[in-house]
């Protein structure tokens, strides 16, 4: 139980799910052409809809994270690298989007392939 | 689990310059119960996170901040089940027990 | 905050809640005072404020800008900013040519340390949806129209990353105090649906 003389202490502390890097090789890095894998999974999931199938190119690698599709369900924690990934907005919605906009989506390593 | 599309053409609701971040008590309580719970290690943020999603996810309609509280208490109320430290029955009898005190 | 009136029904989450609240309590769960504190943190002690010290110190301190924009969980932390929804931040920078804007299109994950609670409209099913797909049509309900050749992008907060926008600052403000700038720098300029301009006020918030 969090007493009150321990909720300054907890708010400022939070609580990071990112863990060490040493051992989990990415799968990709910045520059690459990715693809959203286009699975609709019965369980959660973080993978946002609107960029299944999609293709767009890694901006950044943030570094590695607790998997939340396996971890938030008792399946382990699977920890793994979580990049941004940029999509340009006419990859996303067609031309009726404006051809300069792009949406970046955090996405992990389990969700992307190569494109 | 999902409705086909995201798209929502709906104008955005109205918004009060500065509004207070609870609209009624009970939202204040259900997000602290949330919060001192997960930093207490009951479960993890990720573990409410995904559930918050799931019932953001059955809404099939725009919703204002008290619909919004609404999903954060029924996940909540689902996490807390699924963890065994509050039973559905056992929170609807004492949610009767309140309306009802001398039954 | 309402009060509940001895003769008027509790709305019934408001029941919920408050049975919720006394079995937790029963079972040794959580502590009323520690919700009490908490909900005075949100309330009156984290909110934009935190988030307008942050840019104002980029604004004046270029080294400060240069690490805010490499690690930001760091840099604020240098001000003595840390915690909750704010483990893994990221501030992106606003220029004549690119505005950010931020959303998470799952649920409404928000920078809590910088900006505190989201507002309503952060949470809604149209700015979640349409952040995504319509930017443009999200910032000119705001008021904001940006020539077609501006980059706009939107960030969604779909993982543990968040995001804060480090708008750009204002002509006029070159002989302006570090104080006299946190000032002017909005809570929705940091999201990114508004710029910061002269005329802005921070307002009330906390």
């Amino acid at each position: 139980m969090l007493r009150p003389e321990d909720v300054e202490q907890a708010v400022k502390t939070g609580g990071s799910t990112r863990r060490p890097e040493e051992g989990i090789t990415p799968c990709f890095k910045p520059g690459d052409t990715v693809r959203a894998r286009n699975r609709n999974p019965v369980g959660h999931t973080r993978l946002a809809r609107y960029a299944r199938g999609k293709q767009g190119v890694i901006h950044h690698d943030h570094g590695v994270f607790v998997f939340p599709d396996t971890s938030a369900h008792g399946l382990g924690d699977k920890p793994q690298h979580v990049y941004s990934v940029r999509f340009e907005a006419r990859q996303l919605w067609g031309d009726t989007a404006c051809g300069a906009d792009a949406v970046y989506i955090d996405l992990w390593d389990d969700y992307l392939e190569p494109a | 689990m999902s409705k086909s599309t995201d798209l929502d053409p709906a104008a955005l609701p109205a918004k009060p310059e500065d509004g207070p971040p609870f609209q009624a008590p009970w939202q204040a309580r259900a997000f602290a119960v949330a919060v001192t719970m997960c930093q207490a290690g009951y479960y993890t943020w990720d573990e409410f996170r995904s559930r918050l999603m799931a019932e953001i996810a059955r809404q099939s309609h725009p919703g204002e901040s008290t619909e919004y509280y609404q999903h954060w208490l029924n996940a909540l109320e689902k996490l807390l089940a699924d963890k065994g430290f509050v039973g559905g029955n056992e929170l609807d009898a004492k949610t009767r027990e309140l309306v009802n005190p001398r039954r | 905050m309402s009060t509940n009136h001895h003769n008027a029904p509790e709305s019934e989450p408001a029941l919920r809640v408050k049975a919720l609240e006394l079995l937790l309590t029963e079972k040794g769960l959580v502590d009323p005072q520690a919700l009490d504190l908490l909900v005075d943190t949100y309330e009156n002690k984290v909110g934009p404020k935190n988030g307008a010290q942050v840019v104002a110190r980029a604004w004046v301190d270029p080294a400060y800008k240069a690490r805010l924009l490499s690690n930001g969980t760091a840099a604020i932390a240098e001000l003595g900013f840390s915690g909750m929804q704010g483990e893994d931040l990221v501030v992106v920078e606003n220029t004549p040519e690119v505005h950010n804007l931020i959303v998470c299109t799952l649920c409404s994950c928000y920078p809590w340390p910088m900006l505190g609670l989201p507002p309503v409209w952060y949470k809604s099913a149209p700015y979640r949806s349409r952040a995504v797909s319509d930017p443009r049509g999200v910032l000119r309900e705001f008021g904001l129209e940006l020539a077609p050749n501006v980059e706009i992008r939107v960030w969604d907060s779909s993982a543990e990353i968040r995001y804060l926008v480090l708008p750009e600052r204002p002509k006029g403000t070159e002989h302006m105090s570090e104080a006299q700038l946190a000032e002017l720098i909005t809570r929705d300029s940091m999201i990114g649906v508004t710029k910061v301009t002269l005329d802005s006020k921070a307002g009330s918030q906390a």
